[in-house]
């Protein structure tokens, strides 16, 4: 008896954790239908100006594409180097393999201020400049870890033996890859990719430093923002993001691969 | 190893290498030589060496505050996130009810940006916000607690950005304890308390390690969260150095603060990883 | 000219090595089974063999091509894991069809040929089906019908049956024999069952430490092993290490233990070369102390000093009586079951007793062909 209420207290307990950490995203959207300038929760009017007004704004236009364009690049590079890195780490072993990855460990954590800080100096210092290139290279940097991590993590519980069954089945090592081992790691490739695209959306620390005037990524627009403004029509964006997140964890559970993403993580920090 | 196998590992790792080297290695290598940089008042900087910065860093005292707080902030989170985040990652881990809908309401809050998630923070902590209003419905208070443009804001919307990561770094480790460890402890005349302390928790360290680690590093190195909800009165370095970055154009400096900061992390890191590691062994060698 | 010849493979793992100068020759449509303890070099070879691994040194020829150099997908190989490999996210039907379409056939010759492998399994109408939908059972014949399906001229085995529970895997074994006769197929078949081994083979290698200790027809080689490691893996336990006298009346054994036994040395192997004697549990009769030893059986009294009751076999451990200090393993099936401490006579004829020579033994005798030199 005692068991089960421990049991069921426990369950209690996470519901209202999950409740609270759903609270502050759930308001947003609330507020988002303010009928009037002021937030205020709960809104006494209702109203979908903020939507109309926010998608005129040409400045979040603007924002969203850069966003949108900077994330698909970096998701396109950050696959393809992670894949290819992952593929060495776990097949073989060689010099230095222990030191690379380390590094790309460390990477995960490392406050982003700082990183931001230290390219923009180095590019500016350079010659390369900031902008969309820098923002891509800033990403890349810090999404790779992830990629790493994940796809080493499918990679692990990957047979070998159905690539050597290809190979005497007549394929030739290119044919085996690509009809064989790509198809049988892209649910993790996938969510890497997905993962990555978020991250790089989302991203603020690096974009803050990297971004120059004319390329500024979605947060860093919506941070400005709020600086000086306090109408709803920041709710609004955030709501379209919101959902759009919430898709994409969908996508993340249907492909099965949601356990993945951060179970490498605690064996791998050493 | 063979030829062509040392030509296909170079081939992988090349790309991986040139990002580290030249993005990571390189430009942090850069801001360490800034340090040294000439700061001359109206410009950026200037490549004459000089160890003013450094000057100006270590011989005031407020500078040691604003890291004191920096560290404060993080140890006081990964705290939070640890007391509020374990019984989750047990519950995950041990029982889940709907192992995926969970999955889903702890991930999901990771895809929206900090800042998005920040501002909802400060519309529910407002001094007109729903919880001062309940607050003051009940009778609690007379006037609005002060949340926002605080440093308890602060703690409640780090703590908020960062607990999935402390949960699910936690809950991946206890998920690999095979239950027979603990009916093993249970046969043995263990209580369920007993089996908890002296076999699980030892067991979930790992983890509770990583997740710290990760968290402290975070929260410490975080700056939209104060910026947005500190209000100006919380100080932490990361926020001091976007100031010197950009207001003040003061890079050699803000690249100092970049430079202590990281280092005193990486300090931190190391240290509570290894008397961790110790702690465990220790742990390991009472177990009979 | 034999079908298949692999002549002084050598490969080396660091330090280690993995096949040391192994060489054996096939005739078309036999079946050879590797033989021996894990680490003993069988894989390895049969990898070398499929062009999965290269070979330090040696050649290997397959019907007349020399295929050394070769990538696997030129050899004409088909091969059979030990986890089966199929291909996870390809259909049934896909998986068989993935080495024909290589093989530029047409769609309809393509869809005839999975429906025929199909059937040679008993597998009909799974086409559509996913791997992880089918038994083990299942798979494994898939992954044998998807690798004979390409026609090949060799078949490899890489211990296929080892991940099958007991039942299925005596089942899979005689089905394969079967298939293997009425298709002519030339296998190479490692394990390290030696009942497998025994019944699929025509020939049967034994393998140990990277080389081959003797290769010779299955009933040749349990019967008449050449050389103690083999003989003791394939259970003839009971073994005296010593070496042939000459008396007047017969062949003798003189074990360093002290004990003599009667033996009848034959023709083919020198006696000076003869280093051990062994005899099979099986073949020890425990007869009543009373009977008195004649010439051509050797009897030693003894004490039970251990019984195992197995069901049809009961096997004991027995103590010579004297100062030597001699156990026999008896495997007996008469049914009579005797006590600890009880005293019997150990009998066995002087022609069950096998002579062996020193590991690694000299040349391999018939049959299949060359050994090392």
């Amino acid at each position: 008896m005692r068991r089960r209420l421990r049991g069921k207290g426990l369950a209690l307990y996470s519901l209202l954790i999950y409740a609270i950490l759903i609270t502050p995203i759930v308001i947003v959207v609330v507020v988002s239908f303010n009928a009037s300038e002021f937030v205020s929760f709960p809104p006494k009017a209702w109203s979908i100006l903020w939507y109309k007004r926010a998608l005129l704004n040409s400045e979040f236009i603007r924002a969203f594409s850069v966003s949108a364009s900077v994330a698909g690049i970096t998701t396109a590079v950050s696959l393809v180097v992670g894949t290819m890195a992952s593929l060495a780490f776990v097949r073989y072993r060689f010099f230095g393999k222990n030191i690379l990855r380390s590094l790309s460990v460390a990477r995960l954590a490392f406050p982003q201020v700082v990183l931001g800080l230290a390219l923009l100096q180095y590019f500016i210092n350079i010659g390369y400049g900031l902008g969309v290139k820098a923002l891509v290279l800033g990403h890349v940097v810090v999404t790779l870890p992830f990629v790493v991590q994940i796809v080493s993590a499918t990679l692990y519980g990957f047979d070998r033996s159905i690539e050597e069954a290809a190979r005497t089945l007549g394929a030739g090592p290119v044919r085996t890859f690509l009809r064989i081992t790509i198809p049988v790691i892209r649910p993790g490739v996938l969510t890497a990719g997905i993962f990555t695209f978020i991250l790089s959306f989302d991203n603020v620390g690096i974009s803050l430093f990297v971004a120059d005037a004319r390329s500024v990524t979605i947060p860093v627009r919506m941070f400005l923002y709020i600086q000086e403004n306090y109408d709803p029509s920041i709710a609004a964006i955030s709501t379209v993001l919101i959902a759009f997140a919430v898709v994409l964890v969908l996508i993340l559970a249907r492909l099965g691969t949601l356990d993945k993403v951060f179970r490498g993580r605690s064996g791998t920090y050493r | 190893m063979g030829r062509s196998k040392g030509v296909r590992v170079l081939v992988l790792v090349l790309p991986i290498l040139f990002v580290t080297l030249a993005l990571f290695v390189a430009p942090l290598g850069y801001t360490f030589l800034t340090t040294f940089y000439y700061h001359p008042p109206g410009a950026i900087m200037e490549p004459i060496l000089t160890t003013e910065n450094y000057s100006k860093f270590l011989f005031d005292s407020y500078y040691w505050r604003v890291v004191g707080n920096t560290l404060m902030i993080g140890g006081v989170t990964t705290l939070i996130t640890l007391l509020i985040g374990y019984p989750l990652a047990y519950q995950l881990a041990r029982r889940p009810f709907l192992k995926t809908a969970q999955l889903v309401l702890l991930i999901s809050p990771l895809l929206v940006n900090v800042v998005i998630r920040t501002y909802g923070w400060k519309v529910l902590l407002s001094d007109v916000g729903i919880i001062n209003r309940a607050l003051m419905a009940m009778g609690l208070t007379d006037s609005p607690i002060r949340l926002v443009n605080s440093i308890i804001g602060v703690f409640i919307a780090l703590a908020h950005v960062l607990l999935p990561f402390m949960v699910l770094s936690i809950s991946s480790v206890l998920e690999g304890i095979d239950e027979s460890v603990i009916e093993a402890a249970h046969m043995l005349g263990a209580s369920r308390i007993k089996a908890f302390l002296r076999v699980v928790l030892p067991l979930s360290l790992p983890g509770v390690i990583a997740g710290s680690v990760f968290v402290f590093v975070r929260s410490a190195g975080s700056f939209m969260v104060p910026a947005l909800m500190g209000g100006g009165r919380v100080r932490t370095i990361p926020t001091l150095m976007y100031q010197y970055m950009s207001h003040l154009l003061n890079w050699p400096f803000g690249a100092v603060l970049a430079f202590f900061m990281t280092f005193l992390l990486v300090l931190i890191v190391l240290a509570f990883s290894s008397t961790a590691m110790r702690r465990q062994t220790r742990v390991e060698a009472d177990e009979p | 000219m034999p079908y298949v010849e692999a002549a002084g493979l050598h490969k080396s793992f660091g330090a280690v090595h993995a096949v040391d100068d192994v060489s054996f020759t096939m005739e078309k449509g036999k079946f050879l089974a590797l033989l021996g303890p894990s680490g003993c070099g069988k894989t390895t070879t049969l990898r070398m063999i499929a062009g999965l691994s290269q070979p330090d040194a040696g050649a290997i020829r397959l019907d007349g091509r020399d295929i050394s150099l070769l990538g696997p997908e030129k050899r004409k190989i088909g091969m059979v894991f030990q986890t089966w490999a199929l291909f996870p996210h390809m259909s049934i039907h896909e998986n068989i069809a993935f080495g024909l379409r290589l093989q530029k056939l047409t769609k309809a010759q393509i869809k005839q040929r999975v429906v025929e492998a199909l059937e040679l399994v008993q597998l009909p109408g799974l086409e559509k089906r996913l791997p992880r939908q089918l038994s083990g059972g299942q798979q494994q014949r898939v992954a044998l019908t998807r690798a004979l399906a390409t026609r090949p001229k060799l078949m490899l085995f890489d211990e296929p049956l080892s991940n099958l529970d007991h039942k299925l895997r005596i089942e899979m074994r005689t089905e394969l024999k079967n298939l293997q006769r009425t298709l002519s197929l030339t296998c190479i078949h490692v394990t390290h069952d030696q009942g497998e081994a025994l019944s699929l083979g025509d020939h049967v290698a034994v393998m140990s430490a990277g080389k081959i200790l003797d290769l010779r027809e299955a009933d040749a080689l349990f019967n008449r092993p050449r050389v103690r490691f083999v003989a003791d893996f394939l259970g003839a336990t009971n073994i005296l290490r010593g070496h042939v006298i000459n008396e007047a009346a017969g062949d003798t054994f003189q074990a360093e233990s002290g004990i003599r036994i009667g033996v009848a040395v034959p023709d083919r192997i020198p006696p000076e070369s003869i280093r051990y004697a062994a005899i099979r549990p099986e073949k020890v009769a425990l007869r009543s102390t009373k009977l008195q030893a004649s010439e051509s059986v050797n009897a030693f009294p003894v004490r039970i000093a251990e019984v195992d009751y197995l069901g049809t076999v009961t096997r004991y451990i027995v103590d010579l009586e004297g100062p030597t200090g001699t156990k026999l393993t008896v495997s007996d099936s008469t049914g009579r079951i005797l006590a600890i401490g009880e005293e019997a006579l150990a009998t066995w004829t002087r022609e069950d007793v096998l002579l062996l020579q020193e590991d690694p033994g000299p040349v391999v005798e018939g049959g299949a062909g060359n050994g090392s030199p």
